[in-house]
């Protein structure tokens, strides 16, 4: 609920940051070095919110689900652990387009009439395939997050995620190497392609190629690490965190 | 009769580190090895640590065993873990597996098609369930507001949901009030006639008496006594107390069986003769015994050995 509160003032913030403040991408490119305006950059800002959602959303499920005992009760079921999360990922990634696209929409007419809202169409189906590996990392998260038994791992990562993902602000600020492990993570990828198609309305196959071979990886990475972490979490015989 | 649970040389040890040293090293099962037949109730006894818990999350697919083999109606329980669980219902916590803001009426769907029951099939089930174990009438509230018996009984539908042939409980009366553990008692009993195979954890030696056809008695990661009731109290070689109250000269008296002379409560000698073996047989060759030397009977009274006295002796002594 927090989040969804975020997203919309962020939304709004930025939006009237980069309407209001006269000649902000040159200022920006005088702090960052990076010739973007604020409202580009910031466009990406509803991507980080959305996949700390999904972190949050997604661990907290897990984690939940341990503390209750429904956990080991659900891996006690002929159903697949995967499909659970399968079925929870999809929620998840309707409810987030939806508002997404809710929050959003004003904020883009405002700013560029309804040639810019048919924008958001190509942005929104960049977002629906970008979510995607974005809940594969959540899942990944909270699976790790299983498996050390502390909750702090969570916020550990969502700190990380916000820190160097280089979607509140340029990867370029970064040293080299940081910015490419962030090239890693499936966030830059989703908020760049977000922010070309929310622009420009298009859906550029060098954005696009990346964050669909991140997907993939993603897909099969955490197909092969779930056998793993799954066997780990039986031989252990442990499914709650530690929250306190 | 075949075996529904088959258990052989099962160990598993829990290895606790701290980063990267190994800090303890604790051996819940040393080479367990037991069998349950099908329709049967047997109960798995032990103090804590003894392992039974281990069991227990080894059948139900939940921890890896590191040896041993353990099938449940035939299949394996590591290389055939989905089949496993299509044919057991588990019960680790009475209170624990539900989803708190759901009714009672879809916690019970959840999980039946969860199970692979279609939403309708599911539905009908968890109906006829939640009507069979009193609870038709709190169906449709949360399951936040049920108490603790409610929410054991609603425990037990939801391992019945997919009517499996065999269930795991551990412990299905822990924290209970009496009445509420009556209830749950009486409704495992009902399990037990329907004819399905129940293995039950618990430290209630009289439920365990009561419940089960067998029992198991696990210690520090051991099966150390196994039969019917009787036949554990036998193992563990503890005898029937016979205290006859008695008038006549006992100066030298002299039987074939453990003695020991005492006052009673209303202040007559009292004889106590402890036998190992049926006290139907022995009390009649007693009482003649005791008439041949002129002692004369006026009371007699047999205490049977409880189990809680063989389960103490088979843990402390073991």
């Amino acid at each position: 609920m927090l989040m969804a509160v975020l997203l919309a003032f962020f939304q709004g913030l930025f939006f009237l940051i980069g309407t209001l403040v006269r000649r902000e991408q040159e200022l920006f490119a005088r702090i960052s070095g990076y010739n973007d305006s604020v409202l580009y950059q910031m466009a990406g800002v509803p991507v980080l919110l959305l996949s700390l959602v999904m972190v949050s959303a997604v661990g907290e499920y897990v984690i939940e689900l341990g503390r209750r005992g429904a956990l080991e009760h659900i891996q006690t079921l002929p159903v697949d652990m995967k499909l659970v999360m399968g079925a929870h990922a999809t929620t998840i990634v309707s409810v987030s387009l939806l508002y997404y696209f809710a929050v959003t929409v004003p904020f883009v007419y405002l700013r560029g009439g309804p040639g810019a809202v048919a924008h958001l169409l190509p942005a929104m189906l960049v977002l629906a395939l970008g979510l995607l590996p974005l809940f594969l990392f959540a899942a990944l998260v909270a699976l790790l997050t299983l498996l050390v038994r502390t909750e702090a791992f969570l916020e550990l990562v969502s700190a990380s995620v916000y820190t160097f993902t280089g979607i509140a602000y340029p990867l370029t600020v970064f040293p080299q190497f940081v910015a490419l492990l962030a090239q890693l993570l499936p966030h830059p990828h989703v908020a760049e392609s977000v922010r070309l198609a929310v622009f420009y309305g298009v859906l550029e196959p060098a954005r696009l190629v990346p964050m669909l071979a991140v997907l993939a990886g993603y897909a099969v990475f955490s197909t092969a690490i779930y056998s793993r972490i799954e066997r780990v979490l039986r031989r252990g015989g442990r499914y709650e965190v530690v929250t306190e | 009769m075949v075996a529904a649970i088959e258990v052989e040389g099962l160990r598993k040890t829990y290895v606790e580190r701290r980063l990267w040293r190994v800090k303890r090293v604790v051996t819940a099962l040393d080479s367990v090895t037991f069998a349950i037949e099908r329709g049967t109730m047997v109960a798995l006894l032990g103090p804590n640590g003894a392992g039974k818990s281990t069991t227990v999350r080894i059948l139900s697919t939940l921890l890896l065993p590191d040896g041993g083999t353990a099938r449940v109606m035939g299949h394996d329980v590591v290389k055939e873990a989905s089949s496993v669980r299509r044919v057991i219902g588990v019960m680790l916590d009475p209170e624990k597996g539900h989803f708190g803001r759901l009714t009672g009426l879809e916690n019970l769907v959840f999980y039946g098609v969860l199970h692979g029951l279609t939403r309708s099939d599911a539905r009908s089930r968890a109906v006829e369930l939640l009507e069979q174990f009193g609870l038709g009438d709190a169906r449709d509230r949360p399951v936040e507001g049920y108490s603790k018996g409610m929410k054991a009984r609603l425990a037990i539908c939801r391992v019945l949901i997919h009517d499996p042939e065999v269930l795991i409980l551990d412990e299905p009366t822990a924290g209970l009030d009496p009445i509420s553990a009556r209830e749950v008692r009486e409704r495992l009993k009902g399990l037990k006639r329907e004819g399905r195979t129940v293995l039950v954890t618990t430290h209630n030696l009289w439920e365990a008496e009561e419940l089960s056809d067998r029992l198991i008695v696990l210690n520090r990661g051991r099966v150390i006594a196994e039969g019917t009731p009787e036949e554990v109290k036998r193992a563990f070689g503890l005898m029937w107390n016979v205290e006859l109250e008695v008038s006549g000269n006992l100066e030298g008296l002299k039987l074939g069986w453990e003695t020991e002379l005492g006052i009673s409560e209303r202040g007559r000698p009292l004889l106590k003769v402890m036998i190992r073996e049926d006290p139907s047989e022995l009390v009649p060759l007693i009482l003649s015994e005791l008439r041949s030397r002129g002692v004369q009977v006026l009371s007699v009274s047999v205490r049977e050995p409880t189990l809680e006295e063989a389960f103490v002796r088979a843990v402390g002594g073991a």
